[in-house]
């Protein structure tokens, strides 16, 4: 379907892509060799940054899209997620581990990616939008 | 895959076994409809099978912690059952672990309920 070094798509801004993309960098995930443990890590981190970039990077706007870069490098693989949103300063995302804040039902999705990833940097974009890099090593 | 949901009823407490994956869209919307049916129909003793949901992401957390808040600010219970290694280390990082009651036999899960 594709080789297993490269990989780039462009997502619509809809819930599916996150399915799409789930789907499709899991398989990558498989070919690059990575363990099954890792291959579900990975997913769930793509999973939460693509919901992260449709939802409210994006806010599910038609025009706008969610590109996704899979590559697969000598430390590991790496995922990058852009979106075309206003982005957002991850530091002042509250900390869903905090007693205050344990009984919300939202607010989890960046701390998983953190904690399944190896590396994570996120970054606004000069142009627009939010770019999130991803490293899971090998 | 969606998220399959069957009840029984066992001395009194409502068990609810689960089968799939609690994630983003359908399968989070099944689990909070379900939830809310039953806490609709007056069951306030709500045992959460989990030994056949394979994933979780931040969305069907979220769904059990909204299941959870409902239940106790009705002076109901919802509490889990048979969690994978994988659900149990998601609970674990995210803390859940502290608000959830957790079981591995169904009878002592059941025995728990006032």
């Amino acid at each position: 379907m594709f080789p297993a070094e490269r990989l780039a798509l462009v997502l619509e801004s809809t819930q599916r892509s996150v399915e799409l993309a789930d789907r499709i960098v899991r398989r990558f995930s498989m070919k690059a060799g990575c363990t099954e443990q890792q291959q579900n890590e990975i997913s769930l981190a793509v999973r939460e940054v693509v919901a992260n970039a449709v939802f409210h990077g994006n806010a599910g706007d038609a025009r706008k899209k969610v590109s996704l870069a899979a590559e697969v490098r000598e430390r590991g693989i790496v995922i990058c997620v852009r979106d075309e949103g206003p982005g957002f300063d991850p530091a002042s995302l509250p900390n869903p581990c905090d007693p205050a804040n344990l009984l919300l039902d939202h607010g989890r999705g960046v701390f998983l990616v953190n904690a399944s990833m190896d590396q994570v940097t996120m970054r606004r974009l000069d142009s627009c939008g939010m770019e999130v890099t991803m490293i899971k090593y090998l | 895959m969606s998220l399959k949901a069957a009840n029984r009823q066992v001395d009194g407490v409502t068990v609810v076994d689960l089968n799939g994956r609690i994630v983003l869209g359908e399968a989070t919307t099944t689990l909070r409809e379900v939830l809310q049916n039953l806490v609709g129909q007056g069951q306030k003793k709500i045992l959460l099978n989990l030994g056949d949901v394979s994933y979780i992401d931040s969305s069907g957390l979220g769904a059990l912690v909204s299941g959870y808040t409902t239940l106790t600010g009705q002076a109901g219970q919802l509490k889990l059952l048979n969690l994978t290694k994988k659900v149990h280390d998601l609970l674990q990082i995210t803390k859940l672990l502290t608000v959830f009651e957790v079981y591995s036999d169904e009878s002592t899960a059941v025995r728990s309920f006032k």
